[in-house]
């Protein structure tokens, strides 16, 4: 009686304790990932592993940028775009927040805790094809295997250069020690070599293994400096890690200054996708037309102008999104229309900015002015340009937009005459500018991105405007122009160069 | 063999076994990956409190296309779940304004979306017919605004998510994001 009275107990207590281990929620855990212990949180009520998002790219050897609405990881030709939510707990019961070049896949968003940008840990892994798992000491993320295969050199006068080739993409980051180039890269497997180079920068290179990492240290010679870049696999070709050494070297921020602007200009719908219509007329071919206008507008300045469309093709929204992330200046061109509707007029409008955004901005500005590491000043020069460029780029346009639809009031008049006003360049033209949220094109441009809804096709006003080449016109060099006076500090740094038109040009009535 | 499992099948660790299986499936219910806005993993016609007739503000498109009309009206709902009212409110949006100054957001023979109720929000699973719809920006951010203002106005619904055809949607018709739900703040 005794002993069943003991057993029965036996059981309820490990009833009691199996029901505690189903219901403990870990708050934190140690994760290893390549030779760095980092600390894997799990949001309240998940069971999704995050790591704060700078010591995950660190450690992967990632290239990262934050844009409005996504996380982009860089590694080699591996570009993971993963969802960006204010809110970690919500991140987390996020489906389908990762696409890894182009292509979507399940995976849950990256997301803020308490100001702290957080990535989820198995939405990285299965996007860089590694492997995430749990032992007694934690989780431990594992990249897949990559083997040095050769190390390459060219030395001139010039500048020295080493060639890393890898058996397929790698990860890697870049510092100074002292006088020494050190390069790591993570899961990397190699022979532990000496190379001699025997260049005027460099002498020697010295490949080591360390803990889940292959390093390769290079001493410089004095004053010389260093770039890095990565070259993907492709058909034929192992994916590289370039690294050149010359005395010469040009600051990042000069060449970021010195590449030609690149503005990219997205006319909407287009194929199949008429867009908004009315009385004959079709969205995507006068956008498209109107499009061509400004970039040629644009190009004749010496701007770099690239297209999400060129022809009657619909590109699809992913594809615009992704591009503008490599554009100086983003705009998108749209009409509106609704039957009935007495709406009309053109609206600039752009991205609300995001708390959380400008927060992480005002971190990249501090860290700028003391950080030397190339690469990651060149990162933070990317994310440091995006604070308030939308709103300056869109003022010029605005009050350019604007002189076209007010009637121009002459300041002289001959003599016992009275000035006359005449009427507006493009009679029954109306400009606002909306800050708004929620417009998908624009989420991910870095820099300036305005949409700019030209007119309604369903008013009638509108329509006699939006089919008159001259009104195009005007209004195109008109947008070009508040472009360009945006560009004009970089255009125009010394007071050389092309120069942009400072004046709207209102004149000649359609 | 069998004398030795008929000696542990007692009522007592039956029922702990049970006890454990619930606990376990509990678990499992409450952890469980949810995507956002997959039909099949919502609740569909959540219990909510009964009102049989309902007093709607329903947001219409004001003859300037860049603010709402909003006409009040009663309707009686059948069913006393919140899904039930919520699948009626939009039905009676989509029959579209009566009085002057307001203006339909989507053409009123268009088909009906799913109406789903699910923790503390709407799902409105959208024909594909309405995503195609061509309205531009301004125009668009109304018509989401719309029938997220006008099925906020039912007792506790807080959010306002929009699937098309069971699947998650990136916008609504080409420019309004809508990957995470609609809420008073925005649709001010």
């Amino acid at each position: 009686m005794r002993g069943l009275l003991i057993s029965r107990l036996s059981l309820a207590l490990l009833l009691v304790a199996f029901t505690a281990f189903v219901f403990a929620q870990p708050s934190s855990k140690l994760l290893r990932v390549g030779g760095l212990s980092l600390r894997a949180v799990f949001p309240a009520g998940s069971q999704v592993a995050y790591a704060d998002a700078g010591d995950l790219a660190l450690a992967l050897g990632l290239q990262m940028q934050v844009a409005r609405g996504a996380v982009t990881l860089v590694q080699g030709g591996r570009i993971l775009r993963i969802s960006l939510l204010e809110n970690v707990s919500a991140a987390a019961n996020y489906g389908w927040g990762l696409y890894v070049n182009g292509s979507n896949q399940r995976g849950q968003a990256a997301g803020y805790q308490g100001g702290q940008l957080l990535l989820p840990v198995r939405t990285v892994a299965n996007g860089l094809e590694a492997t995430l798992a749990e032992d007694g000491a934690g989780l431990v993320l594992n990249l897949p295997a990559v083997k040095l295969q050769t190390v390459r050199s060219d030395a001139s006068s010039e500048g020295d250069r080493v060639v890393f080739e890898f058996s397929k993409d790698v990860g890697f980051t870049a510092r100074l020690e002292g006088k020494d180039a050190v390069l790591d890269f993570p899961a990397a497997s190699g022979d532990e070599v000496n190379y001699e180079v025997g260049g005027s920068f460099i002498k020697t290179v010295e490949v080591r293994r360390g803990q889940s990492l292959l390093e390769a240290r290079v001493p410089l010679a004095d004053g010389a400096g260093f770039s890095t870049y990565a070259r993907p696999a492709s058909a034929g070709a192992p994916a590289r890690v370039v690294l050149n050494v010359s005395k010469s070297f040009v600051r990042p921020e000069v060449q970021l200054q010195a590449r030609k602007v690149r503005v990219l200009l997205d006319p909407s719908a287009g194929g199949a996708d008429s867009g908004v219509t009315a009385a004959g007329l079709r969205e995507k071919e006068l956008v498209l037309s109107f499009a061509r206008l400004v970039g040629r507008r644009l190009a004749d300045a010496g701007v770099e102008v690239r297209y999400t469309r060129n022809g009657d093709a619909n590109t699809p929204l992913e594809d615009r999104r992704q591009a503008s992330l490599a554009s100086d200046v983003f705009l998108s061109f749209s009409l509106a229309g609704l039957n009935a509707s007495s709406g009309s007029g053109t609206t600039i409008m752009t991205l609300a900015p995001d708390a959380a955004r400008e927060g992480l901005i005002a971190k990249a500005r501090a860290a700028l002015e003391t950080e030397t590491d190339e690469a990651r000043r060149r990162l933070l020069s990317d994310v440091v340009a995006v604070g308030g460029a939308s709103a300056l780029l869109a003022e010029p346009i605005q009050n350019r937009l604007l002189a076209l639809a007010k009637p121009p009031v002459p300041t002289q008049a001959p003599t016992g005459q009275t000035p006359t006003a005449t009427d507006p360049a493009i009679p029954g033209l109306s400009v606002q500018s909306l800050v708004v949220t929620r417009e998908a094109v624009l989420e991910l441009a870095p820099k300036a991105a305005a949409l700019i809804e030209l007119g309604w096709l369903s008013s009638e006003t509108d329509r006699v405007w939006l089919s008159n080449p001259e009104s195009m016109r005007l209004l195109a060099e008109n947008i070009a122009d508040g472009v360009l006076e945006y560009l004009a500090p970089v255009l125009n740094p010394a007071g050389s160069g092309p120069k942009p038109v400072t004046k709207p040009k209102a004149t000649g009535k359609p | 063999m069998l004398r030795f499992f008929a000696r542990w099948l007692t009522p007592f660790n039956i029922i702990a076994l049970l006890f454990l299986g619930g606990v376990a499936a509990f678990r499992w219910f409450q952890e469980r990956p949810l995507a956002i806005g997959v039909a099949s993993e919502i609740t569909e016609f959540m219990k909510g409190p009964q009102r049989p007739v309902l007093n709607l503000k329903l947001y219409f498109a004001a003859v300037d296309g860049r603010n709402f009309a909003i006409e009040s009206r009663n309707i009686t709902v059948k069913g006393e779940t919140l899904g039930h009212r919520a699948d009626a409110t939009v039905r009676e949006w989509l029959k579209g304004p009566t009085a002057q100054g307001a203006l339909p957001l989507v053409p009123r023979d268009s088909a009906p979306p799913g109406v789903f109720a699910r923790k503390d929000g709407i799902v409105l699973d959208l024909p594909k017919t309405w995503a195609k719809l061509r309205l531009g920006r301004s125009v668009e951010w109304l018509y989401a605004c719309g029938l997220t203002n006008t099925l906020l106005g039912l007792e506790g619904v807080k959010n306002v998510t929009f699937l098309s055809e069971g699947q998650p949607l990136e916008t609504l018709a080409g420019h309004v994001s809508v990957r995470t739900p609609f809420t008073a703040q925005e649709c001010k």
